[in-house]
């Protein structure tokens, strides 16, 4: 009898999950496409907390969102400018690009979640709807090497974006429409 | 006719004895169809080992394109689970995985050749820069401990080759790229088996080439392109095949038309058929008992034995209608015959060149065996008068034999010295050579297309040439290869060198890991740094004892080579097509290293062979004209000798012609027409009657023409270089043979 009552408890779990994991993809998809698309100018602010370390990094600038490509300008504590696109973050440095090698797919990631591209995000993560954020675990062990989980997070656009890595530092990035005077 | 004697019989069981041989060799032999296993054994132990090895052989790419990345990936999925038994896939993640997790945990160690330059000016400023940015920016730290490594200097050593993939990503198995806002995919993986293993890359082959059909079938915009030795291994011997039993069937079919249009008999066709087969299969039998894996194109040059054998075989029956003193007088010429082309194959068996020693091994034993069947067999199978030449044949040799006093009465023979010097002259301004082992073998145009497509893509396509250190342990390999990245780093900014991959640049000496981590730690007084390390509340990590050695390192046995006790690691280059020469000025400054280019080693081995063969050829006219000597005398040795350099230099003048250059191969053609224009010289000076040397050389020189000239239409060049040699030669001897007929009549005044 507490066989079958837990086979059956076990085949409703199951399918339970089933239709959750359904609901929960659909949502994603309509989470982010309920978001306004993102493009032209946002000041943001990262907040990096390194494991171990109690004093987090404080960094802000201004990102340039394009169709196909990304401009990272950090402005402070130090100014950097990174290019990023589908090949790769590449650096800016005196007017020059320089690759940098193996960047590839974390280029592509930031794009995907700047871009709220669904078909990326769902090929490479696993998703789930939390709150207002949605949540993202690479498929991939090489992807888990870069991220352990990315979290997605806004009311009715992309807020903001939280990051935790493979050795457990957390990165934090808000983002503000610049609206021009 | 009489029994065996005993000698004979002896004789006559050792060759049965080779025939049987064939039922234990032939089912076990495997034949090779590289180009690289034709040519000579490198020079060093090292270099033959490389060779051996064929690492770079078992590699196999295939790309997937041209649909969205669903559908490229179930065609990946599908191609991977087809060949999933006879090759090793490559997990690029998992590979990625563990590199990165491993450069981890010897962070602050491992720095690029650059860092590694600034730590050692003192160049603080730029690495702190860069720390900064990549602290402040959105791209990770990819789990690098900050305290083992404030400079993070890893992390940028990784990005520099050491542990990526360039701009593809590594997924579970694949790799990903884009190209023009295309995805693509690369599945790459190791052979389980040899490339040049014939049955097991065809079925690989098929096995591909079937997935690939329904791939297309079910997405017919799909693009699937190959890369690897093994599909120029099954091209080329498919080719060889079809070349094989095309032109042995074409020959064949001439040879019995000849003798139907002859003798309307099957009994000369059956003997002819007897005396090949037995020579083939002698051949063969030899062959596969000293060679354990011949190459096809051994026995493609070996259909010359066609053309000897079949003129042996004519001897034999028309010598066997003049009754037992007719075919006595006719043996020791066929032995001289016998013996002056043995001599000719004897030079080819003394060079190291495994393809030419094949070629004389099979047609050696092979003229052999054909003597023997005609010496044993045919006074046993045929009688005499028992063949009659057709009407026409018989007007024409007639004619022929008729035209012989005219010839005499005419000074025709005394134009032979003349012609000789003029064509020796042609020979001397007009010929140039080519020794590019690349020429002599063409694979089809669509793989070479497909090859392109995969290398423009895959980035990790790496040429021929590498550089070599020597060294006593791994790590003085690695130390060594390390004095080596400056000048490297130069060469590849100054556009001498696209790209190179080191094992020290996976994986830096103990001695140079040892000294990033003082180099930093002996900084931290820095004004920049001390600030910077302050800022961030950063203690510095004690050094570590424990450092990354290859062999933690996964996939870097391409780097390594041990031979007798010697260690050798090998640097990989992607060179700007013919720029060897600033990759050999470094080694040569270096007594440790070594330029190593297997097709540039190659072509110098061809180049000096040719020279080998040459002189070779002029030794074997002056061993013929010895032994000529001792039966027909100087005066007509010495026209002989004449008579044999026309059909030499024709061979030689008509190949320039057509090629615009020579090569090897129309040298060994050119020792072929020596032993085949040698036969005919005996025969036409012999005291065997003219009528039946008319009828045999004419014969055999239309059989061996026809043979070669098909040979010519190869769509391999040097199988086509070889058939225009012979084709030219042998045509000219038998065109330039009224010049010997007056050195018949005199001898036989």
């Amino acid at each position: 009898m507490l066989r079958i009552l837990f086979i059956t408890c076990l085949g409703l779990f199951g399918m339970t999950a089933a239709s959750a994991q359904d609901i929960t993809d659909d949502e994603v998809q309509a989470r982010l496409q309920s978001w306004h698309a993102l493009s032209g100018t946002f000041a943001f602010e990262q907040v990096r907390e390194l494991a171990g370390f109690s004093r987090p990094l404080r960094s802000r600038g201004e990102l340039i969102i394009e169709p196909d490509s990304l401009h990272w300008n950090t402005q402070h504590p130090i100014a950097t400018s990174l290019h990023i696109d589908a090949a790769g973050v590449h650096q800016i440095k005196n007017g020059e690009r320089t690759s940098i090698e193996g960047s590839a797919f974390v280029g592509q990631v930031l794009l995907a979640m700047l871009q709220q591209d669904y078909d990326f995000i769902s090929e490479h993560f696993k998703t789930a709807v939390r709150d207002d954020c949605i949540d993202l675990r690479p498929r991939e062990s090489y992807m888990r090497d870069h991220y352990q989980q990315i979290a997605l997070c806004g009311d009715d656009q992309l807020q903001r974006i939280e990051m935790r890595e493979a050795d457990d530092s957390e990165t934090y990035i808000s983002l503000q429409e610049v609206i021009d005077a | 006719m009489n029994r065996l004697r005993a000698p004979q019989l002896w004789v006559g069981l050792a060759w049965l004895a080779l025939l049987l041989s064939l039922f234990i060799t032939l089912p076990q032999s495997t034949w090779s169809t590289s180009v690289t296993a034709a040519l000579p054994d490198a020079e060093q132990d090292w270099q033959q080992a490389l060779m051996r090895d064929g690492q770079s052989t078992r590699q196999v790419t295939i790309l997937l394109r041209g649909h969205d990345v669903g559908v490229l990936e179930n065609g990946a999925r599908e191609i991977q689970a087809a060949l999933d038994t006879a090759i090793s896939w490559q997990a690029p993640a998992s590979v990625a995985s563990d590199i990165q997790r491993l450069y981890r945990v010897y962070a602050g160690q491992l720095a690029s050749a650059e860092d590694w330059q600034r730590l050692k000016t003192g160049d603080m400023d730029s690495l702190l820069e860069r720390a900064q940015q990549r602290l402040y920016g959105p791209v990770g730290l990819g789990g690098v401990s900050l305290q083992q490594d404030p400079l993070l200097l890893t992390p940028s050593f990784i990005e520099s080759g050491a542990g990526n993939f360039g701009t593809l990503t590594p997924r579970a198995n694949w790799l990903q790229g884009e190209h023009q806002d295309e995805s693509f995919l690369l599945l790459t993986g190791r052979l389980h088996f040899n490339a040049f293993e014939q049955a097991a890359a065809l079925e690989f082959d098929n096995a591909l080439s079937a997935t690939i059909s329904r791939l297309r079938e079910e997405y017919p915009d799909l693009q699937i392109h190959r890369s690897g030795a093994v599909f120029h291994a099954v091209a080329a011997a498919q080719q060889a095949r079809f070349e094989i039993s095309t032109y042995g069937g074409l020959s064949l079919l001439a040879i019995v038309l000849l003798l139907i249009v002859m003798f309307r008999s099957a009994r000369p066709f059956l003997l002819t058929g007897l005396t090949l087969v037995l020579a083939s299969a002698s051949g063969l039998a030899a062959l596969l008992l000293i060679f354990p894996a011949p190459h096809v194109l051994a026995m493609v040059f070996a259909t010359t034995l066609i053309g000897v054998a079949v003129d042996y075989s004519f001897h034999g029956m028309l010598a066997v209608q003049r009754g037992v003193a007719g075919f006595k007088a006719m043996l020791p010429n066929l032995r001289l015959g016998l013996l002056t082309s043995l001599i000719g194959y004897l030079a080819l068996l003394v060079l190291p060149f495994p393809l030419l020693q094949q070629v004389a091994v099979f047609v050696g034993t092979g003229l052999v065996a054909a003597y023997l069947t005609v010496h044993l067999l045919f006074p046993r199978l045929l009688r005499p008068g028992q063949l009659r030449s057709t009407r026409g044949v018989q007007h024409a040799v007639h004619g022929l034999a008729r035209a012989h006093p005219w010839v005499v009465s005419t000074p025709l023979r005394w134009l032979l010295y003349p012609v000789v010097v003029v064509l020796l002259g042609g020979l001397y301004v007009l010929t140039s050579t080519d020794d590019d082992v690349t020429n002599f073998h063409q694979s089809p145009p669509a793989l070479m297309a497909e090859e392109a497509q995969v290398r423009d893509l895959s980035q990790q396509m790496w040429s021929p040439a590498m550089l070599v250190v020597r060294g006593d342990t791994t790590e003085q390999l690695l130390q060594r290869e390390e004095q080596l990245h400056p000048a490297l780093g130069a060469l590849r900014d100054a556009d001498d060198l696209h790209a190179w991959q080191a094992l020290s640049r996976r994986v830096p000496s103990i001695e140079r890991q040892q000294a990033v981590q003082r180099g930093w730690r002996e900084q931290v007084n820095h004004p920049a740094f001390a600030q910077y390390l302050s800022q961030l509340g950063l203690p510095v990590a004690a050094p570590t004892t424990d450092f990354l050695t290859p062999a933690q390192m996964p996939g870097v046995n391409q780097h390594l080579l041990t031979t007798n006790g010697e260690r050798f690691s090998l640097i990989l280059l992607q060179l700007p097509k013919g720029s060897g020469e600033p990759l050999q000025a470094l080694a040569q400054a270096h007594d440790f290293a070594e330029f190593y280019s297997p097709l540039h080693s190659a072509n110098e081995t061809v180049a000096e062979l040719r020279g080998h063969l040459a002189w070779w050829l002029m030794l074997a006219l002056v061993l013929a004209w010895l032994l000529l000597c001792l039966r027909r005398g100087v005066k007509v040795s010495t026209h002989i000798v004449g008579y044999l350099i026309v059909a030499l230099s024709c061979s030689l003048l008509l190949a320039q012609w057509v090629q615009g250059s020579l090569n090897l191969f129309n040298l060994v053609a050119a020792l072929l027409v020596l032993a085949l224009a040698l036969d005919y010289a005996v025969f036409i000076t012999s005291r065997v009657e003219p009528h039946d040397v008319i009828k045999a050389v004419g014969l055999s020189a239309l059989t061996t023409c026809l043979a070669f000239g098909l040979l010519s239409f190869s769509y391999t060049p040097v199988i086509a270089s070889f058939g225009v040699s012979v084709f030219a030669g042998v045509a000219a001897a038998l065109l330039a043979a009224p010049l010997l007929i007056g050195q018949l009549r005199e001898k036989e005044k």
